[in-house]
């Protein structure tokens, strides 16, 4: 009885359906994926009901009509919030995502199971370049439309520039959080699947170390420019800031796909990142419990 | 039909040799104990098998190479290797959905109905069941999985007595049906050789025996020789001798039982006699108090 409740509904078969259940087998595990992002959202959804109560001492004065920076304000900050968070999320995730499995040996159950290293792998990046953008998105946008309703409440409907603000941060995140930082992605998984301790200091020092040894031996920082372009450059990237911004009556940048999307960094950043979860992979495969 | 086939296996660990040369065949239907000492490559076998780790030479797990298809060979094949290595933040359910979910020959109904028999509940994790619920939670996993071959590295390792007994009572009497093929390493040599039907011994990356159990009834003899008679035992070529109350305990090969039977009593050595022997065990007096 119980065999038909839950294996039942074979919408996927074979190596599609083994992924699927891999994918939601990483929800379970990393709860931090929607729980973190649900509570920053509640953290600035409550600031901001807050600011609104007459009388508040913290109640922002928050002109719709005059200024535009003002009115936009709770919006890029909810975005900006939400991105933070899952920006730490996806750090966390990363470095822990071939670790875990090892450290507490359950590498051994998962290696029992007909799933291949590739499809695990391909799951972690899945998670992390797809998921968690979604999540980050939705958490946006539900955030966004609350400050909305609770401006609307008190009499100050949403303006233009708010609105511009919301379609972009929709767009913004998910371009930047899965595709500009891939590569980092990338190599946090790989180092996951490799160092025994310290995937922490694993991750930050050999990039570092890089640095440093190319500043004394051959007295330039190329290595430092493009790890900050990539750390920094997301936004750059995605609202063409590098090359000519293009700004809309409201003096904001606007996303500009078609410089993002035909950018050299992108792709040669993709190409990075698929050399690294490549080498996750080859490493998951002679990996050991530790 | 052979489940496995190894042709000179070897695998080396920087200068370590591991395996060195392994040649075994294990059959369809059959029970093997791999038995060996600590660091004898029994683990390391296994691993090769299940596709953990790259080896050389020829292996054949059930048709394929375990190396380069492990996850094709998990639809088949199902191993626990080691204890607890199941996921401590998982809850019950979610291995049994997990599992469910990404084997096509695992039936869960079978699953529930061994689980129903223990006090595990569905909405525990697995951190907070003792490690021999887990481990009966990871048997009720592996024997709901309709697989050919089942590999058993430790798997009751540092569980009390009546959990290890229930274990191998469990297999035996609700898995293992004649078609499947069971590989097992412990240490607790003398809880499961009443199971095995088929025996190998391992040391220093080496089969130095490799034999059916019955065979090892009819081959060899220990003899318990009565003081006036050891040298005439002597003479007949004793591969092993030990002291166990002062009288001189002698393990043979090959002699017939009707030419020791007047030098003393006679009985079939024990799995544990068995390696001790073979592999030169430590002192005499030691290695009796290990295989009683």
């Amino acid at each position: 009885m119980n065999a038909q409740t839950a294996s039942n509904t074979p919408v996927l078969q074979g190596p599609a359906r083994a992924f699927a259940w891999s994918i939601r087998r990483e929800l379970w595990e990393h709860r931090s994926i929607y729980m973190a992002p649900a509570i920053a959202a509640g953290l600035v959804i409550t600031g901001v009901v807050l600011a609104h109560v007459p009388g508040s001492h913290v109640e922002m004065k928050m002109d719709a009509a005059g200024n535009v920076f003002a009115a936009i304000l709770p919006y890029l900050f909810a975005a900006g919030v939400i991105l933070g968070t899952s920006l730490l999320v996806a750090f966390a995730y990363c470095l822990s995502a071939l670790h875990n499995e090892r450290r507490d040996r359950s590498i051994l159950f998962w290696k029992s199971l007909p799933v291949s290293d590739a499809a695990t792998v391909a799951s972690k990046a899945v998670v992390v370049m797809v998921v968690l953008p979604v999540v980050a998105v939705a958490a946006t946008l539900c955030l966004q439309l609350l400050i909305t309703m609770v401006g609307a409440a008190s009499g100050k409907p949403p303006s233009g520039a708010a609105i511009k603000v919301i379609s972009t941060s929709l767009l913004y995140g998910p371009i930047v959080l899965s595709l500009w930082y891939a590569p980092i992605y990338g190599w946090l998984v790989l180092v996951s699947s490799w160092a025994k301790r310290g995937t922490f200091l694993w991750a930050i020092l050999p990039p570092l170390g890089v640095c440093v040894l190319e500043a004394i031996v051959f007295h330039t920082h190329h290595f430092a420019e493009l790890l900050s372009l990539r750390l920094n450059g997301g936004f750059g990237a995605a609202f063409a800031l590098g090359g000519t911004p293009v700004t809309d009556k409201f003096g904001l940048p606007t996303v500009s796909g078609a410089q993002f999307f035909t950018s050299p960094d992108l792709w040669i950043g993709l190409l990075v990142a698929a050399a690294f979860f490549a080498a996750a992979v080859y490493q998951r495969r002679r990996a050991e419990p530790i | 039909m052979a489940v496995v086939t190894a042709k000179n296996l070897r695998k080396t660990f920087g200068s370590t040799v591991a395996l060195d040369g392994v040649n075994l065949t294990i059959e369809e239907g059959r029970i093997v104990g791999l038995i060996g000492p600590n660091g004898a490559g029994k683990s390391t076998a296994l691993g090769a098998m299940l596709g953990l780790i790259p080896f050389e030479g020829e292996l054949d797990v059930l048709g394929r190479n375990p190396w380069t298809a492990r996850d094709q060979l998990m639809n088949d094949v199902c191993f626990i290797a080691d204890v607890a290595v199941l996921p401590r933040w998982m809850k019950v359910s979610n291995a049994l959905d997990y599992v469910a979910g990404v084997h096509p020959k695992f039936d869960r109904a079978k699953a529930e109905a061994f689980l129903a028999k223990t006090t595990i509940k569905r909405s525990s994790r697995v951190r907070a069941l003792s490690k021999g619920m887990v481990a009966q939670l990871h048997l009720a996993l592996v024997m709901a999985i309709d697989a050919k071959l089942l590999v058993l590295d430790e798997p009751t390792l540092g569980l009390d007595l009546l959990y290890r007994k229930a274990f191998y009572d469990t297999l035996l009497n609700d898995y293992f049906d004649g078609n499947r093929t069971i590989v097992v390493t412990t240490h607790q040599v003398e809880e499961i050789q009443d199971i095995l039907t088929d025996v190998a011994f391992i040391d220093r990356g080496k089969i130095v025996l490799d034999r059916k159990m019955e065979e090892i009834e009819t081959r060899y003899t220990e003899l318990m020789a009565r003081p006036g008679d050891v040298a005439t035992a002597k003479s007949l070529g004793p591969i092993h001798e030990r002291q166990v109350f002062g009288r001189c305990v002698m393990l043979f090969d090959g002699v017939a039982r009707e030419r020791l039977a007047p030098l003393g009593e006679l009985r079939t050595p024990g799995i544990a006699d068995l390696f001790v022997a073979l592999m030169g065990g430590p002192s005499a007096t030691a290695s009796q108090g290990a295989a009683a």
